[in-house]
């Protein structure tokens, strides 16, 4: 368990002492390989429309970096981070991309917010030999075979990419969705779901597997709608979803799209009066929502209300490096433990890495990890990790998310990640 | 599964109706200051948009700071008519003769606000809690008040406006500049002073919009950039330099667009395109708009 070792000397080295971080110095004298800094980059998006979302992943990229580095970098290895602005622009992503590998002598690389993002710069990392770490939840989509897989039963038209060089560390819609839609069913007595979202690939491929839960748990879709992506006069929208006479409203609207539509639901009432759930929606969305958004109910791996030593690490780190003014949420903590991970899996199985393909083939063993979110594990078969889901909802007071339901860890093979599709 | 037909109950059409009415509202309010600006002064503003998104973080500043939801509406328009006068008297004023320098200049304008709000609030979207609370019973329906307050304000805002221009010294020296500046000059009006106060009176009934509009929307920095586009589309195809062209151009685009959805429920994207759709065929045949501007002074 490196992982856990890892961590405490994080929290250990914060809080004063320190342990964890040195005690496998010897093996990386044995091991040989280089004692010159680990050159990381961070892409994200500084500037633009995902700009709110890419600064609070940025800052615990470097946030997690700093502390391995006052830790003890990977067994005496600094990491070197060189950050670059995609600018929320894909064509950007592709140029900062190339920088971070071809000028910059990049490793590996985290970063990248939305499918557009990754599905325009993921050949770049492919042609190159270098790892992409991917911290946001998408849609799902190693492989093709899906129809049929356990669980579920209708099919899912996704692309077939070529993701041998990526890492996902976001949650796929199963791990989201899976346990979360009987509890809902079952715990708010809530059988029809008016189905709303944003016009593009990830609300649809998640309305698929909600579409095949409730099904499965003897529940109605009453309808399935989508908006276009910035939709803002919601007036009409809610008036059809008010006379659907669904007992639930399952949300994949995103942005400030999704922002808007609760602070207008929140305004005729609606909110009140039907059961308002979603797995997109973090503290970022809520806070912009207000009072509106309170009771609304989200899944998701972490919340920053989370008690739990390795959260409080991150939050108090993450307040005290860069105040309050962005607000850290499940993305972004996918962006502080990715570096950790890395670090864990050098630490123990590469220590002296130069080259994209060690650090990949590092990567592709069965670590595990304290993160904020509670223990995580990469999956070497899938690329994909092992996340904690959880069911909150948002109090407007706070700020935050109440923990109502902890499901525990979930795997993410099965439904829009094949089991073990990389592995040939 | 989605009814593409909805069945629309008395109760329900008076629900849309309302509805519709404050779509309408919010867009001729938010293109009001456009109207000014570039429907009678003819400088292109790029930063109409930006300008209300101020108009909304003053409101919420003035909330965050303690202050009355009511205190902000009052507030944004100061705040914004101010940065309008200093945009009129530091730029505008040298680029009335040169329209495509004025797009690049108000652009930088834009981007220069919306870089100081990321600066002053950060990046975080920010919620605006409305004057009004509650609702009003109107048509048999229950409405929310503050819905019910976008529509009232738009009402009083365009008659005070119109009348403005129609009845006043200042408002019609206003237009005597715009006609013919020259001509407006040697009978003894100050242009000077008279681009001045028109420019900032646009920029604050922007700022007005924005802080009335803010508790619909997500308060951020970039939020005025579809306002920007929408109010453009209202005011070309309401007919570019009359009030009665926006509140036409308003009545036209906002009601089609609730008409569409309604009809075509489940086909929102289809819905916006057929409205855009029916605006390029009216720019084709009626290029000066619904109610294109008469020759004035003749």
């Amino acid at each position: 368990m490196a992982g856990l070792a890892g961590i405490t000397g994080i929290a250990g080295c914060t809080g004063g002492g320190s342990s964890g971080g040195s005690t496998d110095t010897e093996e990386s004298s044995d091991s040989g390989g280089s004692d010159e800094p680990l050159t990381v980059g961070a892409l994200y998006a500084l500037s633009g429309s995902t700009e709110v979302i890419g600064r609070p992943m940025m800052n615990s990229t470097e946030l997690a970096v700093q502390q391995i580095n006052d830790a003890g970098g990977i067994d005496g290895r600094e990491i070197e981070l060189v950050k670059a602005d995609t600018a929320s622009d894909p064509q950007t992503g592709i140029e900062k991309s190339r920088q971070l590998i071809n000028r910059d002598g990049c490793s590996v690389v985290f970063g990248a917010y939305t499918s557009a993002m990754r599905n325009a710069i993921t050949e770049i990392y492919v042609g190159n030999e270098v790892p992409l770490f991917y911290p946001t939840l998408y849609e799902g989509g190693v492989c093709r075979e899906i129809e049929g897989a356990e669980g579920f039963s209708g099919e899912i038209n996704v692309p077939q990419e070529s993701l041998e060089w990526v890492f996902f560390n976001g949650a796929v819609p199963k791990q989201q969705i899976q346990p979360y839609l009987p509890w809902l069913m079952e715990e708010y007595d809530v059988s029809s779901f008016y189905l709303i979202g944003s016009d593009y690939v990830w609300p649809h491929t998640t309305n698929a597997v909600v579409d095949d839960f409730v099904q499965e748990n003897g529940g109605e879709i009453v309808a399935e709608d989508y908006v276009p992506l910035g939709f803002t006069d919601w007036g009409s929208k809610l008036s059809d979803i008010q006379s659907s006479d669904a007992d639930a409203v399952y949300f994949t609207t995103v942005g400030t799209s999704m922002v808007e539509m609760l602070n207008q639901a929140g305004s005729v009432g609606l909110v009140d009066e039907m059961v308002w759930a979603g797995n997109i929606m973090s503290e970022q969305e809520a806070r912009g929502a207000g009072d509106a958004a309170d009771g609304v109910l989200t899944s998701a791996p972490y919340f920053t209300s989370l008690e739990s030593e390795a959260n409080d690490t991150y939050i108090s780190s993450y307040e005290e490096a860069y105040g309050t003014d962005t607000t850290p949420n499940f993305v972004a903590e996918a962006a502080y433990w990715g570096p950790l991970m890395l670090r864990d899996a050098l630490v123990e199985y590469a220590p002296g890495a130069t080259s994209g393909s060690e650090v990949k083939s590092a990567l592709e063993n069965p670590i595990s990890l304290d993160a904020p979110q509670g223990t995580v594990e990469m999956d070497p078969g899938t690329h994909h990790a092992t996340l904690q889901s959880r069911v909150g909802e948002f109090d407007a007071e706070s700020g935050t998310f109440e923990v109502l339901n902890e499901f525990g860890q979930i795997e993410p093979s099965g439904i829009t990640v094949a089991e073990g599709c990389l592995d040939v | 599964m989605i009814t593409t037909i909805a069945s629309v109950v008395p109760l329900q059409l008076a629900d849309r109706v309302l509805i519709s009415l404050t779509s309408i509202s919010g867009l001729v309010l938010v293109a009001s200051g456009l109207t000014i600006i570039f429907g009678l002064m003819g400088v292109l503003n790029l930063a109409h948009g930006a300008l209300m998104m101020v108009g909304a973080y003053t409101a919420y500043a003035v909330q965050s700071a303690g202050f009355s939801p009511w205190l902000g509406i009052v507030i944004a328009p100061l705040v914004v008519g101010l940065i309008g006068v200093a945009m009129e008297v530091t730029l505008i004023r040298r680029l009335y003769d040169r329209p495509l320098d004025t797009l690049l200049a108000t652009w930088g304008i834009a981007i220069v606000l919306q870089e100081a709000v990321t600066i002053a609030f950060g990046t975080s979207q920010k919620s605006v809690a409305p004057p009004i609370e509650g609702s009003v019973s109107l048509l048999g329906v229950t409405y929310p008040a503050h819905w019910a307050f976008i529509i009232v304000v738009t009402i009083v805002v365009m008659a005070i406006t119109i009348g403005l221009f129609a009845y006043t010294d200042i408002g019609i020296m206003a237009l005597a500049v715009i006609q013919d500046r020259e001509m407006a000059s040697a009978v003894g009006i100050n242009t000077r002073v008279s681009d001045r106060t028109t420019f900032g009176f646009g920029s604050a009934l922007a700022g007005l919009s924005g802080a009335i509009m803010a508790p619909l929307l997500s308060v951020n920095s970039t939020m005025g950039i579809a306002w920007l586009a929408d109010s453009f589309l209202v005011v070309i195809v309401g007919g570019v330099g009359t009030f009665t062209g926006t509140i036409a151009g308003g009545i036209l685009l906002g009601g089609l667009d609730n008409l569409f959805r309604t009809v075509i429920s489940g086909y929102t994207s289809i819905a916006q395109a057929a409205v855009l759709v029916v605006a390029l065929i009216i720019i084709r045949y009626r290029p000066q708009g619904l109610i294109p501007a008469g020759e004035r002074g003749e």
